[in-house]
């Protein structure tokens, strides 16, 4: 047979060892199945044939060729191990268990007994697992003492299972896993610093012995290869340590650098990419990608195994993005995942909130129910803290607090959604009766007194209260007024004016003019609608009050310049206001000066020549494949003109 | 309709917080079968060169069984 697999007599064994030496598995393997036709049950092609698809990863097919192997020759137990450690590493844990049972060796029960724990640990039977780990006679075997490491992490115990991997580095030496195992455990302990550093250890080292990875290079802009999934990259624990700080930074919430430690990492292809890595950039570029962040976590869910946290954090974006009806469709189609990786907390919160839309009390019941439970747990530590402070237990003081601060994090959510259910229904007196009974706990939370001043001030009788709520939230950012939500800061402004602290009012006005000022003088590429919105907010409450005169020029102002003002949400409050005028005029109600007529025609004439290309609304992201037709109707442009027309009409003038 | 009111602000309802994967510690199972080595040429090649192979490997005494 000439083709080019043909090999020249007394080249067989040339050929065929150079293609495993270079790792072209899949050539060898060619080849050797040529051979294995003319001659089956060859020990030697199957022997090679399985190496080369243990190696190649295939270890279904290395199971095969072990299993004809251990029956050609019975009196070698290697193969029946290997044969065992392939069924093992294909995932058939049960045959895996099988096989080895069948090793009577004595010679090999302390490799059996490895195996057979490594077939436990990935079955998630840990106590079994941890049994057979401790029949192991050589407590000084750096395998073993790794091994109860893992043990002991996975039950929660970090402190412990860290003094094993420190302990399997002293029997060892440097293994860059094993550190990455340190800051492991560290990171679960929440004690970010050392474990930053050691994997500033991890990283250093892999890119001091092996440039080649190019770490680093992506997030510099440099387009390069991927290194591909190599056994080199495993053993740096280059890919795990990345994550691995991308995590911290993430709970750091210093957002840039989480993505950058991503981007950082060696450069593979997107097919390429393992669950972890696929799962953390999904989760950490939400905000500027949330339609592929949404796809990847999909796409792992439809794996066979994924980070545990997918599925909860799937969840939660869908209700981040109201897709309500999504994550009901996931929670009933992965009934089973329910238990396996949502705590019953999440379960809840989750089950709570989509209810939310089909059964609004039905989801205040169960909000209700999870509240008072939080309460009681609240009450209950508030008074353990007392006690540790009493018995001067500086220690028990501290981790009670932390304690105290988990649960209040975790009450926060499910106290907003209730209050919620009453703030949609513009029921603003019941909001606040839910925000008194929550004060004892909530009373220092930022959300809960951002959320309490808003209730105050849209209740119009109470813009002292909410002062007192607003402006310590200002006050903490006063050196950099734009960080703070230009909601707030309008809000505040309107308080300030209705209890007559107009120079309040003013003072703070110039203060967010100047910033944004010094802002388009640093970096005039930002849009910055702060005052902007603060004049909206102003003139819309003027305009409320009947004071249209004032109320309108303030609207007008603030949309200058337009080119960089005029925009969906600014147009959407304005026109309100004008709208308002034009009913208030209609009914007589009110005349107004010839100016202010004038210049309200001169500003839609504004807005109908910078509003040709800007929506009235923001549409949904369309679900539907090409471009949709554009509605001549449904731009500021044509909103304008036809408010003009109206005003025209009013005055006479047309 | 609605008479103008105040514009509403964002009533703010956080989430629990998202939670990132991390990598567990790998637990350590054996190492890889290793290579084992043979003389393919021997057992590969085709029956000529066996067959010469062979030849060249008997002397007298192998006679018989060489026939």
């Amino acid at each position: 047979m000439m083709n080019q697999l043909a090999i020249k007599d007394g080249e067989y064994t040339a050929t065929i060892y150079k293609k495993i030496r270079n790792g072209q598995y899949a050539g060898a393997i060619e080849i050797l199945n040529l051979e294995l036709q003319k001659q089956p049950q060859l020990r030697a092609t199957l022997s090679l044939l399985a190496y080369c698809y243990y190696y190649g990863q295939d270890f279904l097919n290395a199971a095969d060729c072990y299993n004809q192997l251990s029956q050609l020759c019975p009196e070698v137990d290697d193969y029946k191990l290997y044969y065992v450690m392939s069924l093992y590493k294909g995932g058939d844990y049960q045959t895996a268990l099988r096989v080895s049972f069948g090793i009577e060796n004595p010679a090999y029960q302390a490799k059996v007994q490895k195996v057979q724990a490594a077939i436990k640990y990935m079955e998630e039977d840990f106590a079994s697992a941890k049994g057979l780990v401790e029949q192991s006679s050589d407590e000084e075997d750096p395998d073993n003492v790794i091994n109860m490491g893992c043990l002991l992490y996975k039950e929660n115990q970090y402190e412990k299972a860290c003094k094993k991997f420190q302990q399997a580095i002293q029997l060892s030496g440097y293994k860059a896993s094993l550190s990455y195992n340190i800051a492991l455990c560290y990171y679960r302990q929440k004690q970010y610093a050392p474990a930053l550093k050691h994997i500033a250890d991890v990283i250093e080292k892999g890119i001091r012995e092996h440039p080649e990875l190019s770490v680093g290079m992506t997030t510099d802009g440099i387009d390069v290869r991927s290194v591909g999934n190599s056994i080199l990259l495993q053993e740096t624990a280059l890919v795990e340590s990345f994550n691995l700080k991308a995590a911290i930074e993430y709970q750091l919430k210093n957002y840039e650098a989480a993505g950058e430690a991503l981007t950082d990492m060696p450069p593979r292809s997107e097919e390429e990419l393992d669950p972890y890595t696929l799962h953390n950039l999904a989760l950490m570029n939400m905000q500027t990608k949330p339609t592929e962040g949404f796809e990847k976590l999909q796409f792992l869910l439809q794996q066979n195994t994924f980070p545990s946290e997918t599925f909860g954090n799937l969840l939660l974006l869908y209700l981040k993005h109201e897709y309500l009806d999504l994550a009901a469709d996931v929670l009933a189609e992965y009934a089973d995942y329910t238990y396996k990786f949502l705590s019953p907390y999440l379960y809840e919160f989750i089950d709570a909130v989509i209810t939310k839309q089909t059964a609004a009390e039905e989801a205040f019941r169960k909000l209700d129910e999870m509240a008072n439970r939080h309460i009681d747990t609240l009450r209950k530590l508030t008074k353990q803290v007392q006690e540790a402070r009493d018995m001067h237990d500086e220690m028990a003081v501290k981790n009670t607090v932390n304690d105290y601060d988990e649960a209040l994090e975790q009450y926060i959510p499910v106290l907003m959604q209730q209050a919620k259910i009453y703030w949609d229904r513009e029921n603003h007196a019941a909001v606040e009766r839910i925000f008194r009974k929550s004060v004892e706990f909530c009373n220092e939370h930022d959300v809960w007194r951002l959320n309490v001043a808003h209730v105050l001030f849209m209740q119009e009788n109470k813009f002292k209260e909410a002062t007192g709520f607003y402006e310590p939230i200002v006050k903490k950012h006063y050196d950099g007024i734009l960080d703070v939500e230009a909601v707030v800061l309008a809000n505040l402004c309107v308080s300030y004016i209705m209890t007559s602290q107009n120079e309040e009012a003013e003072d703070l006005m110039r203060k967010i003019e100047k910033e944004e000022e010094q802002m388009s003088y640093d970096d005039p590429d930002r849009k910055v609608f702060h005052l902007c919105i603060v004049n909206i907010v102003i003139g819309t409450l003027y305009c409320a009050k009947g004071n249209y005169d004032f109320g309108i020029s303030r609207v007008i102002k603030s949309l200058e310049p337009y080119n960089r003002k005029l925009g969906v949400d600014t147009w959407f409050y304005a026109k309100r206001c004008v709208l308002s005028l034009l009913e208030t005029l209609g009914k007589q109600m009110l005349s107004i000066r010839d100016a202010v007529l004038h210049d309200i025609i001169q500003f839609l004439e504004h807005c109908e020549l910078h509003g040709r290309d800007i929506p009235v609304s923001n549409a949904p992201p369309s679900l539907t494949e090409g471009p949709v037709a554009p509605d001549g109707k449904k731009c500021v442009a044509y909103e304008a003109r036809l408010l003009k027309s109206l005003f025209l009409e009013y005055t006479g003038w047309l | 309709h609605e008479p103008l009111t105040l514009i509403p602000p964002n009533f703010d309802t956080p989430l629990p917080p998202l939670q990132p994967a991390v990598f567990p510690p790998e637990f350590r199972d054996l190492p890889g079968p290793p290579l084992d080595l043979f003389d393919l040429d021997d057992c590969f090649s085709s029956e000529k060169v066996r067959l010469a192979q062979i030849t060249n490997k008997c002397n007298d005494e192998d006679l018989e069984y060489y026939v």
